[in-house]
């Protein structure tokens, strides 16, 4: 008999791979928007400290990063789901296909919400190519933790 | 240096009774504006009101339309937050019809606020004349300010906003994004100015660090300026403004960003002055009058506040310049307020924010 191709345990496996790399994209992102905006403020004010840094990145860690992991669901989800049927159809195609989707759904996505959103830019970091690019490899980066993880876990006896 | 929280303010704020709704009087006066922005009282009266769409209207006492026109300002630019803003008339209105107007200008991917004058004769707006622009131009259609008042010396404070993308030139005297403006009636920056003599520096700047400032008035008793502005999440501001002035925008702030980011570290900064009053969670505040009215001496020196996302009037008494209650008025409407004005017969007035807005008439029981 041939052995399913979606079984409980590789849906399983699959799920909590994808929660982490979406949970590591949203921290990265979190972390790169806590660092561009403290050094916007610390251009006016002069130095900041450490404290009031470490105040600062804990604060979006708790508030903001649930807000960019919900941004980045949909898109992390269709970039890995398509990435996976490209890569079996087409083995040899690399795993830096997954951070390449990733980063391309979350552009449209940041595209789109930005058409609808009250403001002309919903996230800080979008406004400038720098904070973009971040936020794209933010997202990239766990596209492609996705596919690493879940390789290297099916992988294992 | 920053203004600390002196005991004396501590003990006003804390002083500050808890939300109080208060008893009114309420008539629908009109009910057909479309997002109607400002509103002008007059003496006979009727009144003017703009819509952000674009149009003029002057409404008779009861609430008629006596007729509506669509002024040929130069670059007008109607979307999302912008359009047809401020009306200003001037002292010699009733005689002369001088008015200004303030209003965004430009195209979706340069646009800013824009300063005309014009003259309303019978039901025709004539003679418009652009005065101020200010600058840079920027990109999206949001945080314009365009509040008007008129100061003693006939100079004009101009409200801005900081273009929401931008809030970091808030800080730069070198332009006009986040900074209240004082103008000649001309459009010229006034020789006493606070940076005028500043090298690199917009001359037209009366006061810097703003967000987006929606109402602003003159208390001719005491000779001081109040203004609000809206905050991001949380942070709305209420501030005594003085010339030269940084009110720390984005470097101090009692608010957060949309999406739950913080936005500085800091609530407060050495050389910033501190806000009057703050509301956390935002009532988005966009109209403001100084109640200096005989008729009704239970609001005399009252500031009233129409409040957008609130969607309640807030009136707040004040006792040597701080902030002693705050009542709330109108929660039963759940209708975004835009602005509100004293009248010339001692009412208060304020519109409704929708594409049925409302000209309604508050007094006291």
């Amino acid at each position: 008999m041939p052995q399913a191709r979606f079984s409980f345990t590789t849906v399983l496996r699959a799920t909590g791979c994808f929660g982490f790399a979406l949970l590591l994209g949203a921290v990265l992102g979190s972390l790169l928007q806590s660092q561009l905006n403290l050094s916007a403020i610390a251009e006016l004010s002069g130095p900041i400290s450490w404290q009031d840094k470490r105040g600062t990145m804990w604060f979006d860690l708790q508030h903001f990063m649930p807000v960019l992991a919900g941004l980045m669901l949909l898109p992390l989800l269709l970039a890995v789901l398509l990435a996976g049927w490209l890569r079996r159809r087409q083995p040899m195609l690399p795993r830096s296909l997954y951070f390449l989707l990733a980063a391309l759904g979350f552009y449209l996505t940041l595209l789109l919400v930005n058409q609808f959103a009250p403001m002309p830019t919903l996230l800080a970091a979008n406004r400038t190519a720098r904070g973009t690019l971040g936020l794209l490899a933010a997202c990239g980066l766990a596209g492609w933790c996705f596919a690493w993880l879940n390789e290297r876990l099916r992988s294992k006896p | 240096m920053k203004q600390r929280c002196s005991l004396g303010l501590c003990a006003a704020l804390l002083s500050v009774s808890a939300l109080a709704a208060d008893s009114y009087q309420l008539d629908t006066i009109a009910s057909d504006l479309h997002y109607p922005w400002a509103l002008a009282p007059l003496a006979d009266g009727s009144f003017l009101v703009t819509e952000r769409t674009g149009q003029l209207k002057k409404l008779s006492a009861s609430g008629e339309t006596l007729f509506s026109i669509q002024p040929a300002l130069p670059e007008l630019y109607v979307a999302a937050q912008g359009g047809l803003l401020d009306m200003l008339l001037l002292p010699d209105f009733a005689a002369s019809g001088r008015l200004l107007l303030s209003y965004s200008c430009g195209t979706q991917a340069a646009n800013s606020t824009c300063l005309a004058s014009a003259t309303l004769r019978a039901d025709q707006l004539a003679d418009i004349q652009p005065l101020f622009q200010a600058k840079p131009l920027r990109r999206g259609a949001a945080h314009y300010g365009g509040r008007m008042v008129l100061l003693p010396d006939n100079t004009v404070l101009l409200t801005l906003g900081d273009g929401f993308d931008y809030r970091e030139q808030a800080q730069n005297k070198a332009n006009h994004l986040g900074k209240i403006v004082r103008l000649q009636l001309d459009g010229a920056a006034p020789t006493n100015n606070p940076f005028v003599n500043e090298p690199a520096t917009a001359p037209e700047i009366y006061t810097l660090g703003h967000r987006n400032v929606q109402g602003i008035v003159f208390d001719s008793l005491n000779q001081q300026v109040y203004s609000h502005e809206h905050g991001p999440r949380g942070g709305d501001e209420l501030n005594l403004l003085r010339a030269g002035s940084n009110y720390g925008w984005p470097v101090a702030t009692q608010g957060i960003d949309y999406t739950g980011a913080r936005i500085s570290p800091y609530t407060e900064f050495s050389g910033m002055t501190n806000p009057l009053y703050v509301w956390t969670p935002s009532i988005a505040p966009s109209g403001m009058a100084l109640y200096q009215h005989q008729r009704y001496p239970q609001w005399q020196g009252n500031v009233f506040i129409t409040a957008l996302a609130g969607k309640r009037l807030h009136r707040l008494e004040l006792v040597e310049g701080q902030v002693v209650a705050e009542h709330i008025m109108l929660a039963e409407l759940d209708s975004r307020l835009r602005d509100v004005r004293s009248g010339p017969d001692g009412a208060v007035y304020v519109l409704t924010d929708s594409a049925q807005g409302k000209l309604l008439r508050v007094t006291p029981p």
